[in-house]
This record gives C-alpha cells, structure tokens and sequence, in this order.
C-alpha cells in the first residue's frame, strides 16, 4: 500500500507544514505584515520620528500635510493645534496603543486563563464560582465603569492598563474554561493522572499546551479590544492624560478643528483602524491555521 | 419550567447585588466623596462636618446596606450636581437612550440577518465574501471615529442630516448607525453560522424533496430554527449597546443616560454615576433573563439539564 501523496509530511516537518499553510492565508499575511511594522515603528520610534513629538512650535500651528497645497516636506503629515509634528506623534503613538493592548492583555489573561483552566479542571464548585463571576463581570457597563474609575483614580498609563486588565478578562475565561473541559475528557489527561502526575504538571504538560491555540486567538481580540478602549477613554477625556501623543486624544485634540482641518482626525483614526484591522486579521489567520473546523 | 424560572431568578438576583457591591466599593474607595462634596477651597472642618452629616464616617459595608436598603425602595440619593434625585434624573434621561437603544438594535438585525441568511445560502459567493468583509471591516472601526468621520461626510459636505441635539427623528438616525453597526458583525455571523448548519440538515432536504417552494423551505423551515441563537445574542448586544451609548451620546449631545454619565463622571457626582451603573447592570440582567427564559422555553433540553 501506497502512502497517499499529501499525507506525507514535508522533509521540514511540522514547522514547513504550518509555513506552507500561513502562506496560503491572505488575511494571516497582510495582518502580520502590518503587526510587525507596527511593532518595529514603535521600537524604533526615536530613530524615525523626524522631529520631538512634544516640541510645541506656535509660529507653525496646523501645519497641512505634504499633499495638500499649503504642505511642506518639513511635517510630511503637518503640524497639530500647538505645533507639534503630527508624523512624529503618530510614530510614538504607536508604542501607547500597544503599550496599553499588551499590557491589558497579559493581566486580563493571566486573570482569565487562571479562572478558566480552574473552573473548567476542577468543575462542580469551582465552576460555579467562576461562572457566577463571569456573568457578574458580564453585568457591568465596561466603559462606564472604566471612565469612572479613572476619571476617579487619575488618567495615567500605568492606570488605563490595570484598569483594562481588571475589566477584560471575561472572554479569555469564557474559552479558557470551555476547552479545558474538552481537553479534560481526553484519555491521556486521564493518563497522565493515573500514571500519578501532580495537579500542576496535569495541567502544565498536558492541558495547557492543548488550549494554547484558542489562547492565542483570544490575546490578539483582546489586544484589539483594549487598543480601542483605550483611545475612546482618551477621546472621552479620560484616559491618558496630555501630552502624551495617544492615538485617541490626538482625534480628540483635532475634533474642534475638523470641520476645517478634517486630516487632523483622518490620520490618526485611520492609523488605529488599519492596527486593530491587522490584530484582528492576524488572530482570524491563527485560528484558521491551528482549528480550521472553528472557522464559521 | 416553573423551577428553572425560580433557579434563574435568585442567580439574576444574586448577580445584581454582587454588581451593586462591587461598584459601591469600587467609588467609594477610590475617592473621598466628603471632599468631593466640599469643593476645592473647602477648610479640613468642613469637610469633616460632611462626613459626619452624610455618615461617610461610617464602615463602607454599613454605608453600602443603608445605600441598598434605600435603592431596593427606588430612593437612589441626591446628585451632588444637579441637587436633584438621582432616580428622578436617571428616568428623565433614560427614554432617549432606550429609544437610541431599540433603534440601533433594529437597524443591526435589519442589517445584518438578511446579510447573513444571504451568506448562508451561497457559502464563498461573492455576497458571502462581502459580508465577511463588512464584518472584519466594523469590528476594526471604532466608534467615536466612524461617528465624526459621518459627521465631516453627511453633515458637514452633504448637508443631510443634524449634527447634534435630540429633536426630530433625523437627528437619531446618525447615532443609529454608530451604535448599531458594532453589533452587526456578531449577529451577521451568527446568523450565517446557524443557517449553515440549518441547511445542512436532514429535514430540510425532506422538505426540499417533497417539493415545498425554496423560499418557503428556506423561511419557515430554516431560518426559524437558526434564529433561535440570534436572538439572545441580539438581546446581550442590546444590554451591551446602553453601555457603549456614553460614546455616542457624548459626540451626539444626546441628552440621554449616556450623556447624563458623562457628564456625572467629569463632575464626580459619584451618586449619580453609581445610579447609572446600577441601572444599566439591571437592565443588562433582565434581559438576559428573559433571552434565557426564551430559549429554554423554545428548547427543552436547555430546561432540563
């Protein structure tokens, strides 16, 4: 008997297997694409950045940018109500809205996960506990209780993230719990118990690297999710505090002016959809490649 | 029933209070509402004398009973703002959100379930490829900038409709469209989902070789089955969307609850936004009280186990 042809695996393995599959995913390439220069712009910001995002020049105030006819070379994207360079705010904008994403995303899914993986491991009390929390979580108007706390505790980094955190970790609870209680089911978890693993190793070695997948996914929606809280508490007012060149409060800033200078609220908009569009398509791509069968 | 009624009832009632709880703490701890009250040329006597008249001296967990004791018979305190009642506030705000609110949940299922049953019956077509589109494309927009960027497009150069205010039907349908469109995408999804599934189904290839018309077999045989889902998703999106109306109302100068949130957070009139919150979580948990009671009365098996 002959192996069929596109059963065997390439001579690279599991790594030229996934490759070959990423390759053939559009979305999955646009979105990283865009991810990772996001990520270098950020990281590379002073290098780039061709002017000090918060050197206020009032002689240059509302510079337009280069293609409109009163542009100039000097501020390729122009200059916003203070005279700031609008190119320089957006590049280290940039470090804000995934400072915040990540950030946001690595408490509430360490809060989630840990929730999840419990209550669906241990089940009966466990999980009712967890579940109650959930819909309790559930209940409560997000952006109205992050602008209160804040508006509260005072607008800074450090706070919009914990606050986030603190409030985003439903979902990844919601699917944390879900697939490790399939994984629980599986013959080799019962296995590993009988065999007389620990609880920790149990989960470490045997159900965690089964639901990583899904966790993935999850990170990148929430990254998404909190990417555009953030700029909608800042546009609010009551997020990151100026000057600090977040992507929200630059719309913000411009939306007195726009009726006249609407590309003080174009660029920076545009710049946070095309970000959470490619978070969001990369995630889409993720869950696709590793769980086609989720795909509808 | 009956039983399933009750047990869904003390959880929704138990969930409410919790949320009650939680956001009490959550206020009352992160600020002082003595000094708050008192303005900030306020000596540290007044601000003492505050605290004693509104016993804020008191332990937060005897606070929190006396502010519950006090809501449960509808009496939500006195705004620090507006000096009037909290209650009395909320209800005046609170029919311009809620016809915001049933609006845009119209304008999303109108939207997006057509779009979705569309999708469904052709998987990979081009209407099912531009859905998909549509749907990557809202989730990835965010709302405060898709309203301005209306605002710029349809008030601003076209001329067509009001850019804020609350007075005649045309000044709705802008805010319609920004609080509805985030709400599509899911409902569109889910949508398609259930009628694949629907479809692919052995009574539905009954009914088609029993010669029913396609539109009929399509309507009353499929779609009914698939909407099921649908509908308590739309009623979470709806509870949802009261919440997300603060963006909204704030860029609209609708003078609805999300304004009145708004406008109660910049000024700290901690009563008033911890009537909101209150209010909002309620009507978020009755809803999906009634979307559970929906569905386990159109399915039995949810009843049961």
């Amino acid at each position: 008997m002959s192996v069929p042809e596109d059963a065997k695996m390439t001579p690279s393995g599991k790594w030229g297997f996934l490759t070959k599959k990423v390759k053939g995913h559009q979305g999955m390439i646009i979105g990283s694409a865009i991810v990772i220069s996001v990520i270098a712009i950020a990281l590379l910001a002073p290098l780039l950045a061709p002017h000090d995002p918060y050197h206020q020049d009032l002689m240059k105030r509302l510079v337009p940018p280069v293609w409109d006819s009163r542009g100039s070379w000097e501020h390729i994207l122009g200059t916003d109500h203070l005279g700031r360079d609008y190119l320089s705010r957006l590049i280290y904008g940039a470090r804000i809205s995934l400072l915040i994403g990540i950030g946001a995303a690595v408490i509430s899914g360490l809060i989630g996960t840990f929730m999840g993986v419990m209550a669906g491991y241990f089940g009966g009390r466990v999980d009712m506990v967890v579940t109650f929390l959930i819909t309790v979580r559930l209940s409560m108007p997000v952006v109205l209780v992050a602008l209160a706390v804040v508006a509260i505790v005072g607008g800074s980094l450090q706070v919009v993230i914990t606050v986030l955190g603190l409030l985003l970790w439903d979902r990844f609870a919601v699917v944390m719990r879900s697939s490790t209680l399939q994984i629980r089911s599986m013959d080799y978890v019962a296995a590993a118990q009988a065999v007389g693993c620990s609880i920790s190793r149990v989960l470490m070695t045997e159900v965690m690297p089964n639901v990583v997948n899904n966790l993935i996914v999850i990170t990148t929606i929430e990254i998404a999710h909190a990417i555009i809280l953030e700029a909608a508490l800042s546009f609010l007012g009551l997020g990151v505090q100026p000057p600090l060149p977040s992507w929200g409060l630059m719309v913000s800033e411009g939306k007195d002016m726009m009726l006249f200078e609407p590309w003080l609220i174009t660029i920076p908009g545009v710049a946070l959809f095309l970000l959470v569009l490619a978070i969001n398509l990369m995630g889409d791509g993720v869950r696709d490649i590793t769980a086609p069968e989720n795909r509808n | 029933m009956l039983f399933y009624t009750i047990k869904r009832f003390g959880l929704a009632s138990l969930v409410a209070l919790t949320v009650s709880f939680i956001s009490f703490g959550l206020l009352y701890l992160s600020s002082d509402p003595a000094i708050a009250m008192a303005g900030e040329t306020a000596s540290d006597a007044d601000i003492e004398a505050i605290r004693k008249l509104y016993g804020f001296d008191r332990p937060i967990l005897v606070q929190y009973l006396d502010w519950l004791q006090r809501a449960l018979g509808g009496d939500l305190g006195k705004s620090y703002y507006f000096r009037t009642d909290v209650s009395a506030l909320i209800g005046e705000r609170l029919p311009t959100t809620m016809m915001l609110g049933v609006s845009a949940i119209s304008f999303a299922i109108l939207f997006s379930v057509p779009l979705g049953v569309a999708a469904a019956i052709r998987p990979n077509s081009i209407i099912d490829r531009f859905a998909l589109f549509l749907s990557v494309m809202g989730q990835a927009l965010p709302s405060f900038w898709f309203a301005l960027m209306l605002i710029v497009l349809l008030s601003v150069n076209l001329r067509l409709l009001p850019t804020s205010g609350s007075d005649s039907w045309l000044h709705f349908v802008m805010p319609t469209v920004v609080l509805g469109y985030y709400a599509a995408p899911a409902i569109m999804r889910l949508t398609r989902t259930g009628m694949l599934e629907v479809l692919s189904t052995d009574y539905i290839r009954t009914a088609r070789a029993k010669g029913l018309r396609p539109t009929v077999v399509l309507f009353k045989h499929a779609l009914r089955n698939a909407i099921i889902p649908v509908v308590s998703l739309a009623a979470v999106q709806f509870g949802f969307m009261l919440g997300g109306s603060i963006v909204v109302e704030t860029i609209f100068a609708l003078h609805g609850a999300g304004f009145l949130a708004w406008e109660s957070i910049t000024r700290n009139d901690l009563p008033t936004v911890q009537g909101l919150i209150l209010v909002f979580s309620l009507f978020y948990i009755v809803l999906t009280f009634f979307a559970d009671l929906l569905n386990a009365w159109l399915d039995p098996r949810i009843r049961i186990s």
